[in-house]
């Protein structure tokens, strides 16, 4: 995904993608059996969600698969690799069924957290106004639930922003602990508060407040323009 | 059970966006013992909304120059009150207030009101304007003028056509400066910076030798103006003004945080030469001539005069910098007080991501001392040097309990 460039009206359905593909992955972590979604450009106007093309939405599509309406996948690639297209299907069937998952778990907020900061991830790399935003930022976010590790976001130093899943011996810049399984479900669905969340201590921000501020503004916006299925 | 703070914030989150917003905001990062709401306050003291007392190094953000309820001001202001606030005309005070500024400040020859920084760090920029027929303004980057969209730090509501007049330099890096009046000959209207650098989240600056002489000789030789954006700092450095402090002279000046000892007032003044246009430049508001804050402003204004309230809370402060320094270096600690000392800036070496500050300032909020992690603090000449050793003792305190923390990031 890293060499990807999605055009400028893209990135919204490139964002989704991306975060669908970052569930999937958490999900084969979590031994959930799912395909592993990986997703290509297929030009402007097209994403595929499989390495293999066997799945792909136009991008208005795919904001509606997002939104949980339904949207048909383009069929002669689905009829290509029919059983494997099956299987992404019924990834994001799965995917969708852990958003909705009423009772909150730590394996459901591990999921969406991933997705929820893919979604950051993608406008911080090339939403433009995003982009002129953390220009001049670097340095690596850290999320827990409590004492749990989540996941974080880091800038390498060419500038790329990466999500990952693993709690590495790298310096945090800033880190977000959610106070409880609640507040971390709302906060990977980019519904936190900032100021009214921090005052009721619901989460508990330390380190370098003005990379903090920069990302979760960034990721509200992205949530905002992004759907995702409606569960709040 | 919740505090009264924490219910009075329950009700004020369903009323008010965010519940408390802007810099007083219970904000990240901020120690969360700190109380969201004050009760009362006195001298250097205040008392939070559930009955805590707090020995305070913040002075409502710099507005408290004199300490909390100063007895002389405010009976000043009670005696106007008496007679009225706001009416359709200004009074006699104003009037007053203006003599007075142009007396204290050498370059003013004249001065008008408002009631924020904001309001007149926004309105000279449009005089400078008025005046060049010029179009560009260079601020410092990471420097705070105000809540206006050509200069707040926020993010949000923001158009591109905001910032597209405004220009950005390196503090201290006047060739830098210079190399902005190059790009743009011409067009630049002005030059707008503080008297220091004084950024949230990162050490203070003083400028370096020769800086000032430098922007100055710039600002000259084209034509452009230079105002000095006195907000935060007028009356903690020199009671003439701060640029009586770096020795030189700007068009115009804006002041408002102690100007009135935290009766809403701001002022700006400016050299004889620009005084027809700014009479061009449209400045009113509700309330802004509202003679019960310029009563204040005038008490508090004679006070620093009578009593070199500049010098005394240099050196208060020197002493407060001094002795933390001492006692952080014994227990290990490498805090350095930047800034002036009137209004110092805590920073810990090794510290870039303010983690170190964060939990200092907590323990110390445990205490019952008033540290900012991230804003510089202020001084007030309320604070006694008793008050001081008092706060430094318990700051040795939070140092020793910080240095038993080996987990800090
Ligand atoms: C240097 C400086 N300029 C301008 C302002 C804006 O003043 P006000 O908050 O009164 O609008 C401030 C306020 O903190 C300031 O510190």
């Amino acid at each position: 995904m890293k060499n990807d460039h999605p055009a400028k009206e893209q990135i919204s359905a490139w964002a989704i993608a991306c975060s669908l593909s970052a569930a999937s992955k958490e999900m084969i972590e979590q031994n959930i059996w799912v395909q592993c979604l990986q997703p290509k450009l297929q030009g402007p106007s097209w994403i595929s969600l499989t390495k293999e093309n066997n799945l792909i939405f136009s991008n208005v599509n795919l904001v509606c698969v997002a939104g949980g309406t339904f949207a048909i996948p383009k069929i002669a690639c689905l009829l290509k690799k029919p059983i494997k297209s099956l299987g992404a299907l019924l990834t994001l069937i799965m995917i969708r069924r852990v958003y909705l998952k009423k009772k909150h778990t730590m394996e459901q907020v591990r999921i969406l957290m991933l997705a929820g900061l893919e979604t950051a991830v993608c406008y911080l790399n090339f939403h433009s106004y995003s982009k002129s935003i953390m220009a001049d930022e670097s340095g690596k976010i850290d999320f827990y639930l409590k004492e749990e590790f989540l996941g974080s976001v880091s800038c390498s130093t060419n500038n790329f922003w990466q999500t990952s899943n693993r709690n590495t011996q790298e310096k945090p810049s800033i880190v977000v602990t959610f106070k409880d399984l609640n507040t971390a479900y709302r906060g990977a669905l980019g519904k936190i508060d900032p100021l009214v969340d921090a005052a009721e201590k619901n989460v508990l921000i330390r380190g370098r407040i003005p990379l903090i501020e920069k990302f979760s503004y960034i990721s509200r916006l992205a949530m905002k323009e992004v759907p995702i299925p409606k569960t709040l | 059970m919740k505090s009264n703070s924490e219910l009075i914030f329950q009700r004020a989150k369903k009323v008010i966006p965010g519940g408390i917003y802007g810099h007083v905001a219970p904000a990240a990062g901020l120690p969360d013992c700190f109380p969201h709401y004050c009760k009362k306050a006195s001298g250097y003291t205040f008392e939070d909304v559930d009955g805590k007392e707090w020995i305070d190094f913040m002075c409502g953000f710099g507005a408290i120059l004199h300490g909390y309820s100063n007895v002389e001001i405010e009976r000043a202001a009670t005696i106007q009150r008496e007679m009225g606030t706001v009416f359709n005309q200004p009074s006699e005070v104003m009037v007053e207030l203006a003599e007075i500024l142009v007396q204290k400040i050498d370059f003013a020859d004249w001065a008008v009101f408002a009631k924020n920084g904001s309001d007149l760090t926004t309105w000279a920029i449009r005089v400078a304007r008025e005046k060049t027929k010029r179009k560009y303004i260079i601020k410092a980057k990471g420097a705070y003028h105000g809540v206006d969209s050509w200069c707040d730090p926020g993010l949000g509501g923001r158009i591109p056509s905001d910032r597209q007049e405004i220009l950005e330099f390196n503090w201290n890096d006047p060739d830098h400066l210079s190399s902005l009046f190059k790009k743009f000959p011409n067009q630049i209207a002005a030059v707008i910076l503080t008297p220091y650098h004084h950024p949230s989240f990162q050490r203070s600056e003083l400028p370096i030798a020769g800086f000032w002489e430098k922007v100055s000789a710039t600002c000259n030789k084209e034509e452009a103006f230079l105002i000095l954006d006195d907000v935060r700092a007028g009356g903690r450095l020199h009671d003439g003004g701060s640029h009586r402090f770096f020795n030189f002279t700007p068009d115009l000046a804006v002041y408002s945080k102690g100007l009135g000892n935290g009766y809403a007032i701001s002022a700006c003044v400016g050299k004889a030469e620009h005084k027809l246009a700014s009479a061009e430049v449209f400045l009113t508001g509700s309330c802004w001539n509202d003679a019960v804050a310029m009563a204040a402003a005038i008490s508090s204004l004679k006070i620093s005069e009578r009593e070199g309230v500049a010098k005394q809370v240099l050196s208060k402060g020197k002493y407060f910098c001094d002795q933390l320094e001492s006692v952080a270096k014994k227990q290990n600690f490498p805090l350095t007080m930047t800034g002036p000392s009137s209004m110092p800036y805590p920073f810990i070496e090794g510290d870039s991501n303010l983690f170190k500050i964060q939990e200092f300032c907590r323990l110390c909020a445990k205490e019952g001392l008033y540290f900012h992690p991230h804003h510089n603090w202020f001084i007030s000449n309320a604070h006694t040097f008793e008050s001081i050793d008092n706060s430094i003792l318990k700051a040795s305190l939070a140092i020793d309990n910080l240095s038993r923390k080996s987990n800090l990031v």
